[in-house]
């Protein structure tokens, strides 16, 4: 077996998609949010308090592989209490680590961008990123 | 078992490795099966010896390679164990005979106040284009319910059936569980209630003996690349009477009989379902897969797929952490399991790691998998070129996963 695979379920990605860190039902909240994989059929819902631009509460729900969950879960505690040009930053650091390009990108993100080395995963660590960057764009 | 190292030595495939330096253990043939030299020798013989295309022209060449393509029809039918070679319409595969049933009987037959019904095990290919035709059409999409282990229970179906179910549509075998319907009996039950049957043969043709007359379906599908045969063609079987006033869901060339400004009139079948310039090389290359099959038998082979599954089976079952998903009882080469806790993805990447290609998600069978009340399966397949040995790799690399995993 290859280092990356390692590299790739590392301890803190395995942590985090155990993590029950804003893994909660939000039937309530302003925005619901799916983000779906029609190959694999993992979902999730992200729940969304928005208060004028900042997000007031973000939680998630649902079902997926472990890189999509710990990613997810890295989303929905990143973006907790930041404002809409905020998330977008912090989308475009997502990107950028995920090709590599981040100078400083932390243990965890460096684990996701692995998901490129193995063949269909990558949409599993970019799953719900993208559908907030779409809701966070239809805005 | 058969000679699994003869019959991988005719397999170019397995002579490559995968990122990680290690030989294919392919064990995911519901997908695609691999391809043997003498397929992918008909098919560059064909465009370097034969190639022009069928039906049109009047020169040398061209009646080759007409009589190379009709030839095939004739392995088909022969295969099939069907008395008449306008039955055989060669098509993309398993999803366009479908539709081609769905839309082009499916226009003429389908009303309102009619019924289809499809099982909750089917493959999308034979289930989606039901549910549009019966949107078009205005009759009732009706979902038959199954065991709580995945399997068809005959008493449901006949409940099922109404007076007015024009069609049942169901497949000869799980491609996510493996359970082998009773197609004869099905078609039985479905005959006396008046309601025609379209069969999905997608993962029978490669595993067991066919006989369409004694099953007496009156359509029937499946798909070139499932035995050893290329992409990109596969079968549509339909009782010649169905046929003959059957309209065609696709309009062009080599299919009309006189094109006139406001009117046309078609071929019989089967060119009046063969709409433009068939795959030709790849419909006389499945004739040499069929060859390359009947070479070997298809009671070796069935018996090989179910030795290899059963051992599977037993071994997986005395595996910690392993759920398996179906019965093993009637059942094909296809075993469908989950390892607690570990998403079948997670799983199917490190299996991948060890050269292990496995298949997991919904297969597909997106119905079936709200059945059982999960998201995915990790789905392992056997066909002729795999052995006990590499079930064993498969043993080892899922007690890796778990370590990986934990
Ligand atoms: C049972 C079944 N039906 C239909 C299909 C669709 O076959 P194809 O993609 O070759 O049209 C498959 C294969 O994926 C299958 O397993």
């Amino acid at each position: 077996m290859r280092p990356e695979l390692k590299a790739l379920y590392q301890k803190i990605l395995l942590d985090r998609a155990k993590s029950t860190l804003g893994f909660e039902k939000g039937p309530e909240a302003q925005h619901i949010i799916e983000a779906y994989n029609p190959v694999c059929g993992d979902q999730f819902k992200l729940f969304l308090d928005l208060d004028t631009d900042k997000v007031d509460h973000a939680s998630y729900h649902g079902y997926g592989c472990a890189i999509s969950k710990a990613s997810t879960s890295l989303l929905i505690e990143s973006i907790q209490g930041k404002n809409l040009d905020e998330c977008r930053k912090l989308i475009d650091f997502f990107k950028q680590c995920m090709s590599g390009m981040a100078t400083n990108p932390g243990e965890i993100y460096q684990a996701l961008a692995l998901s490129k080395e193995f063949p269909g995963r990558q949409q599993c660590a970019v799953l719900s990123w993208q559908a907030f960057e779409n809701f966070i764009d239809g805005l | 078992m058969l000679d699994v190292s003869l019959i991988r030595k005719q397999f170019p495939i397995f002579s490559t490795v995968n990122d990680a330096g290690k030989p294919l253990v392919y064990l995911d043939n519901a997908a695609t099966t691999q391809k043997p030299w003498v397929v992918l020798e008909s098919l560059s013989n064909y465009y370097r010896t034969l190639n022009a295309n069928i039906h049109r022209g009047i020169y040398d060449l061209a009646d080759k390679s007409t009589k190379a393509y009709e030839q095939s029809r004739g392995k088909v039918a022969q295969f099939l164990k069907v008395e008449h070679l306008e039955e055989i319409i060669f098509c993309r595969g398993t999803t366009e005979a479908i539709n081609m049933v769905a839309h082009g009987w499916g226009m003429d037959h389908l009303n309102p106040g009619d019924e289809v019904l499809v099982t909750a095990m089917e493959h999308h290919a034979n289930f989606v284009p039901w549910q549009v035709a019966c949107e078009y059409s205005g009759a009732k999409f009706k979902v038959l319910p199954l065991n709580s282990d995945g399997s068809l229970n005959l008493e449901s179906l006949k409940e099922a059936l109404t007076p007015h179910t024009r069609m049942l549509a169901v497949t000869h075998i799980s491609n996510t569980l493996g359970c082998i319907n009773p197609i004869q009996e099905i078609v039985k039950i479905a005959h006396n209630n008046g309601t025609l049957v379209m069969v999905d043969g997608a993962q029978s043709v490669s595993f067991q003996e066919l006989n369409l007359q004694d099953l007496d379906c009156d359509f029937f599908a499946f798909s070139g690349h499932k035995i050893f045969g290329p992409m990109g063609v596969g079968v549509l079987y339909g009782k010649r009477e169905l046929l003959q006033e059957m309209s065609p869901y696709q309009q062009g060339g080599s299919m009309i009989y006189q094109v006139g400004e406001q009117k046309t009139t078609y071929k019989a079948p089967p060119h009046r379902f063969e709409a433009g310039t068939p795959p030709v090389a790849d419909a006389v290359a499945l004739g040499t897969a069929l060859d390359f099959v009947n070479g070997i038998g298809l009671a070796s082979i069935k018996d090989h797929h179910i030795q290899l599954r059963n051992y599977a089976w037993e071994r997986l079952t005395t595996t910690d952490h392993v759920q398996l998903l179906g019965s093993p009882n009637q059942s094909a080469g296809i075993i469908s399991f989950n390892v607690e806790n570990i998403h079948a993805h997670d799983v199917a990447t490190i299996l991948g790691e060890a050269g292990i290609a496995v298949r997991a998600g919904h297969h597909c069978t997106q119905p079936l998998m709200d059945h059982l009340g999960i998201s995915g399966t990790v789905r392992v397949s056997f066909s002729i070129y795999n052995d006990f040995n590499e079930v064993d790799q498969l043993i080892d690399a899922l007690v890796t996963t778990r370590k990986i995993m934990a």
